[in-house]
């Protein structure tokens, strides 16, 4: 046990230390060192997560350190929790993370505060294990508000720029409008159950019945703030603007990482979710509408990392739909395998713009094939592995979601199916524009160093042989991640569907061959592109619509900052300069007023005074006389 | 004694400044006098034992049952370590951001003080009273002398808008000292002894109300507010929000929740319903404020709107999280108001047009506002988290539409902090000709944030003080009849 | 001294109580009524020592000697009073030429 606790300490202390070196050290270290130490940390951490996951006794380990708030009957404790479930996602975390940071000493390197970079990327590690660690929402609600403030932190990472700034705070206040919801439903489960701890609540709420108002009220408050958090509808256009940050940021907190906590959360609160059929739907359909919304807009982007922005909110959407149908198992599975490939793609994306000087616009592309052939090649095995094509592994996840779909609703299926034809669409426009054709713009393209190509390289091993970890039965497979996490506290991965061997094989033909059929329509249009028209004038309404992204922006304006500006400018001009003000003056007016009214009474006359004064006993005799 | 010696300690290091007049040192012998005060606070928590301590007993003027009793329990004890930790912060200010001579301006600083002790000390409602009243005098000295723009006319509005609220105050405590048996005695527990008939505890709640509602301020009587906290010296600020606004909630439990428990709990919605407005209403206002003090001054109500809120929740996390987050409040407001000062002092003007960009020319220091701005937007592991956490369990508690309302102001934090952070901080550089945060501010600001995060990590600290007496208060007032 | 007081109470005291009445109206009709400071002040010694005689009355009714000591005390102030009255009155009198009471009307608003 002992070995145990000190592990899991050590996993998200290590990159609470490689915080403080590189912070403290960030005027004195060079940009190597500072990499390298930031590196090494998650990489260590990487190290321990391993050797308590090889030593995995199937068993949940509560790691107590000490009692973080107590009131009355309030015991809230600073405390970790061991079970399959955030074992893998700790893996995940540091995995993914160590490669994203040894990638980042190369994007880097040139930049002045890069230590500061490294410090940041580090505390987000940091917390980011605290969120999936955490023994009790509360101290999940630690990291959760943790990579909330870094990624705040790294999208305004180059502060020098207006919009960037904007997009860092926006990215902020959406996610704690989530957190609202995050924030009442532990305040809900904490007045019904006495307790945060996930092993007491999920086994008081496992008693309670299916349907209970109060867990579904619980639920969708939680689904709430994963709303926020993993950018779905309707809280989901500040992840797009979010690439303003560092491509490396982009891959490692909006798209493998910290995107998927409200798909953990939900994961860990599954056996709530259970007992709330009605959220379950709402779950689904959250997912399915999000996974085309962000297909869509994807379709029109020119921006190389805004087409992989809505590509992440619809994979996203796959695996909040996955959660809906009660099969935590691959929706965890779609969490890691994107976790390779998106984080993939954004590497490779951010090594194209590092050979082109910092170019974004797919239209001043084109290509690059032969110049970067690593990031190439690197590129099209994720893109393969999103697209789903057998055997990569995003053939499996997507799949595996695709058939629970079927089984728990063929309209979202359907949807589902149509969005991952888009996907195969925008995904392949993105390749032929980008690394086929001719060059189109002016920068001086070369291959990124060593440092940078070499996690490429990693990630795409990962994609491409991925799929193994969840190998279905129809495969000859035991589903190795489902029985894993099925180990977890609460018992998680259950509920795959029981279709039949021949359903499944159909489902898989059917989805492949559409998505090979999207792939050459995208080849017939776009592979020898040399030159790009510009937009036309009169594209037809719905294009423009999905162009400017279904205009989600311009409404959220219209109703929410429009309103917010306006009614904050007229509580001050009216609530206060109007009335509070003016009240308070009032009150000292209407005494002078009264005063210099009063005054005249002072006539200066010695004999009225005597008068008064007499009327005055007079008065107070009488007044004497009747009372008695 | 040693409460006796708390509270003459500042006095009579204010006194001997006054007399002495040592410019040079005027400021050092300020900062050992509050120094010691800390230590001698210290040495009380350290001694404490989980009961109320009467220090002092003494008659005073016995025909109006006024008497000389100084004490504290755990409430009491926080508000002394809150007002023992900050001061030696308060007077350190004037070392970098200095407003005047210092002899007099340390002299009134440590009077305040040395009032202030007496008012958390007090055990007889009318020693409190005079306390009270007693902070307000060299406040307004401070901000009379050393003000800004139109500094007579709002300190004059200030000073009588408080002192309405005190005239109310001590009507009432005359009342129900006069409805004492005989011999008459105005001591807590004497008046905590009555039980008043509910139509006189039900006027009765908002004549006392007032004076503590003013002070805070909450909603309808906050107009003195913003303009005062704009107007004061940096130093009067930080009294005035991290301090003297406690005295507020300090005085509800002290007065309405021990003299008139059911009138308290008949107006509670009342109350919760406009201080919850109020902290909205603050919030959204902050948003487009203008002037950076201007919209921490509003900030800072929204705040105190929540606190008083979640205070008549009356259950163990309202109640709690409301003490906790007084000393939370009090910390984020001296860092703030400090940061505002040392801001305005190097580009001249408090208004956000003359801000902007500073982070190139001032990384360090916009390193320290970010861990103060985390702190404001309650980010967990800073202290103000777990005060909100239980705020909000408080008011969920009591009711779920309120507690709504209530975790909308982490959105509207966020908005209106944020914002004003990328609009000093952030964008382009502007050329504005500044320097770095040098050693002085950042032995100002690393202690304050160093309690932030420790107190923030382990909030037991403060919670245990708290903890005791809020259960004793709840049982009192569950075994009424 | 006993047979002062029995002298006083041979006059009832229903008398004397009419008789400081009148005095005491006559004295306060006077000091409203009239403009002349010196009569306004000469009207207000009239009062206090109507005041004067009620209280010697009392005093020899009651047998208790404190009424009297309070007399002295009236006294002694009317005596003080005078005093101020009248410098305040030669004053007037040299300033503006006059000791009419409406002269003195400036200390107003």
């Amino acid at each position: 046990m002992v070995k145990l606790d000190l592990l899991a300490i050590l996993v998200p202390a290590l990159p609470l230390l490689g915080v403080f070196i590189t912070g403290f050290g960030r005027r004195k270290l060079s940009a190597y060192a500072a990499g390298g130490i930031a590196t090494a940390m998650v990489a260590l951490s990487f190290v321990a997560s391993l050797i308590l996951f090889l030593g995995h006794d199937g068993q949940t380990h509560i790691v107590h350190l000490f009692s973080w708030i107590h009131v009355g009957a309030m015991d809230i404790p600073f405390a970790f929790q061991i079970d399959a479930l955030s074992l893998w996602m700790m893996l995940v975390v540091t995995g993914i993370g160590t490669l994203i940071h040894l990638y980042s000493i190369g994007y880097m390197h040139d930049d002045p505060r890069v230590a500061t970079f490294f410090a940041q990327l580090n505390l987000f590690s940091f917390s980011m294990l605290l969120l999936v660690m955490g023994a009790n929402f509360l101290v999940t609600f630690i990291g959760w508000e943790g990579v909330g403030m870094c990624s705040y932190l790294l999208i305004g990472f180059w502060y020098t720029t207006p919009t960037f700034n904007y997009a860092g705070r926006k990215a902020f206040v959406m996610n704690r409008m989530g957190d609202v919801g995050m924030m009442l439903a532990m305040a809900l489960m904490f007045y019904q159950f006495g307790t945060l701890n996930y092993v007491d609540v999920m086994k008081q709420g496992g008693l309670m019945a299916s349907g209970n108002p109060l867990i579904v009220t619980a639920t969708l408050l939680l689904f709430l703030g994963a709303t926020g958090k993993s950018a779905q509808l309707p809280l989901l256009t500040w992840l797009p603007d979010a690439m303003a940050g560092p491509t490396p940021v982009s891959a490692l907190i909006h798209a493998a990482t910290m995107v998927t906590a409200g798909v953990f959360l939900v994961v860990r609160s599954s056996v709530l979710y259970e007992l709330a059929p009605y959220t379950q739907d709402i779950v689904l359909w959250v997912g399915v509408a999000t996974a085309l919304f962000g297909a869509t807009v994807g379709l029109f982007q020119n921006d190389i990392k805004k087409v992989l922005a809505y590509s992440t909110v619809s994979q996203l959407g796959y695996m909040f739909a996955a959660l809906g149908t009660g099969d935590y198992g691959n929706g965890m599975f779609h969490v890691t395998t994107h976790a390779f490939f998106k984080a993939l793609l954004f590497l490779a994306a951010g090594s194209v713009i590092h050979a082109l000087g910092g170019e974004q616009d797919i239209r001043k592309m084109g290509g690059l094939k032969g110049v970067t052939k690593t990031t190439y090649i690197t590129f099209l095995v994720a893109t393969l592995a999103i697209a789903g094509i057998p055997p990569l592994s995003g053939f499996f996840s997507k799949d595996g979601i695709l058939a629970s779909t079927f089984a728990a609703n063929p309209v979202a299926y359907a949807v589902l199916v149509f969005a991952a034809m888009l996907t195969a669409f925008y995904m392949f426009r993105l390749l032929f524009l980008t690394f086929f054709g001719t060059y189109r713009g002016t920068a001086h393209p070369h291959e990124s160093p060593k440092v940078m190509t070499v996690p490429l390289v990693v990630l795409a091993i990962l994609s491409a042989i991925g799929g193994v970890l969840n190998i279905p039965h129809i495969f000859g497979g035991h589903s190795w991640l489902n029985n894993f996490l099925a180990t977890a506290a609460d018992g998680i991965g259950t509920a795959a569907p029981e279709l039949s061997a021949n359903t499944e094989w159909a489902l898989m033909a059917i989805s492949t061959s559409l998505v090979l059929l999207t792939i050459w329509y995208a080849w017939s249009l776009f592979y020898k592109k040399t030159t790009l028209d510009g937009e036309p004038a009169d594209m037809p309404f719905l294009k423009r619509l999905i162009a400017k992204r279904w205009m989600l922006d311009e409404l959220y304006a219209w109703l929410f900052e429009k309103p917010f500006g306006w009614i904050s400018k007229h509580f001050f001009s009216i609530g206060e300069e109007k009335i509070a003000v003016p009240l308070t003056a009032g009150t000292g007016k209407a005494a002078l007023g009264f005063g210099e009214w009063l005054r005249k009474v002072q006539t200066g006359n010695t004999s009225f005074y005597l008068f008064g004064m007499m009327v005055g006993v007079v008065v107070l005799l009488v007044l004497t006389y009747f009372s008695a | 004694m040693e409460v006796l010696a708390l509270i003459l300690i500042p006095f009579l290091a204010g006194l001997l400044l006054l007399i002495a007049r040592p410019t040079a040192m005027a400021r050092g012998i300020a900062l050992v006098s509050t120094l010691l005060s800390l230590a001698l606070v210290f040495w009380l928590w350290y001694t404490w034992t989980g009961t109320t301590v009467t220090g002092i007993s003494h008659d005073w003027v016995p025909a109006w049952g006024m008497r000389f009793v100084l004490g504290y329990g755990g409430i009491g004890l926080l508000m002394l370590i809150l007002t023992g930790v900050l001061f030696p912060f308060i007077i350190g200010t004037g070392y970098k951001q200095p407003v005047g001579d210092p002899v007099l301006v340390n002299a009134l600083l440590l009077f305040c003080q040395s009032a202030l002790f007496g008012v958390f000390l007090a055990q007889n409602a009318f020693l409190f009273y005079i306390f009270f009243e007693l902070t307000l005098l060299p406040i307004f000295f401070l901000l009379l002398k050393w003000g800004g723009e139109h500094k007579r006319a709002i300190t004059v509005r200030f000073f009588l808008y408080t002192l309405l609220g005190g005239l109310a105050l001590l009507f009432s405590i005359a009342y129900v000292t006069l409805q004492t048996p005989a011999p008459h005695s105005a001591d807590f527990t004497a008046l905590a002894a009555l039980h008043l008939p509910m139509h006189v505890q039900m006027w009765l709640f908002w004549t006392m109300f007032l004076a503590f509602a003013i002070k805070m301020p909450i909603f309808p009587f906050h107009s003195w507010q913003p303009e005062t906290y704009t107007m004061a010296p940096t130093q009067g600020t930080m009294v005035l929000s991290a301090v003297m606004g406690k005295m507020g909630l300090y005085g509800i439990i002290v007065f309405l929740f021990a003299i008139v428990p059911e009138g308290a709990q008949h107006w509670s919605s009342v109350v919760i319903g406009l201080s919850l407005f109020g902290a909205l209403y603050a919030a959204v206002i902050a948003f487009r404020q203008e002037n950076f003090k201007r919209m921490v001054a509003y900030s800072s109500m929204s705040h105190f709107g929540l606190m008083c809120a979640a205070l008549f929740t009356w259950n163990a996390y309202g109640i709690s999280g409301t003490m906790y987050q007084t000393f939370a409040h009090g910390v984020l407001m001296v860092c703030l108001f400090y940061i505002v000062g040392a801001v305005a002092q190097r580009t001249g003007s408090t208004d956000f047009s003359s801000m902007g960009g500073l982070k190139t020319k001032m990384p360090r220091f916009a390193l320290l506002f970010m861990f103060v701005v985390g702190n404001a937007i309650a980010l967990p592991l800073t202290q103000s988290f777990v005060g909100e956490w239980l705020m909000y369990n408080g008011l969920w508690q009591w009711n779920n539409w309120t507690a709504f309302a209530g975790v909308l102001l982490i959105v509207l934090g966020a908005i209106y902090m944020l914002y004003a952070y990328q609009r000093v901080m952030l964008g382009p550089d502007r050329n504005i000709p500044v320097t770095d945060a040098d050693d002085e501010e950042h032995t100002f600001l690393v202690p304050l944030i160093l309690i932030v995060m420790l107190v923030g990590i382990f909030p037991n600290v403060i919670l245990h003080l708290v903890d005791g007496p809020v259960q004793q208060l709840l049982n009192s007032f569950t075994s009424l009849p | 001294m006993e047979h002062v007081m029995t002298a006083i109470r041979v006059v009832p005291l229903d008398h004397y109580l009419f008789l400081s009445f009148l005095l005491f109206s006559i004295g306060m009709v006077g000091a409203l009524l009239r403009r002349n400071v010196i009569i306004v002040i000469m009207c207000l010694e009239l009062m206090l020592n109507s005041v004067n005689l009620l209280l010697v009355a009392f005093s020899a009714y009651h047998s208790d000697p404190g009424a009297q000591i309070m007399v002295f005390f009236i006294m002694l102030v009317a005596a003080a009073e005078v005093t101020v009255g009248l410098s305040i009155l030669v004053l007037m009198k040299r300033n503006t030429d006059s000791v009419d009471m409406n002269i003195l009307n400036r200390l107003k608003w």
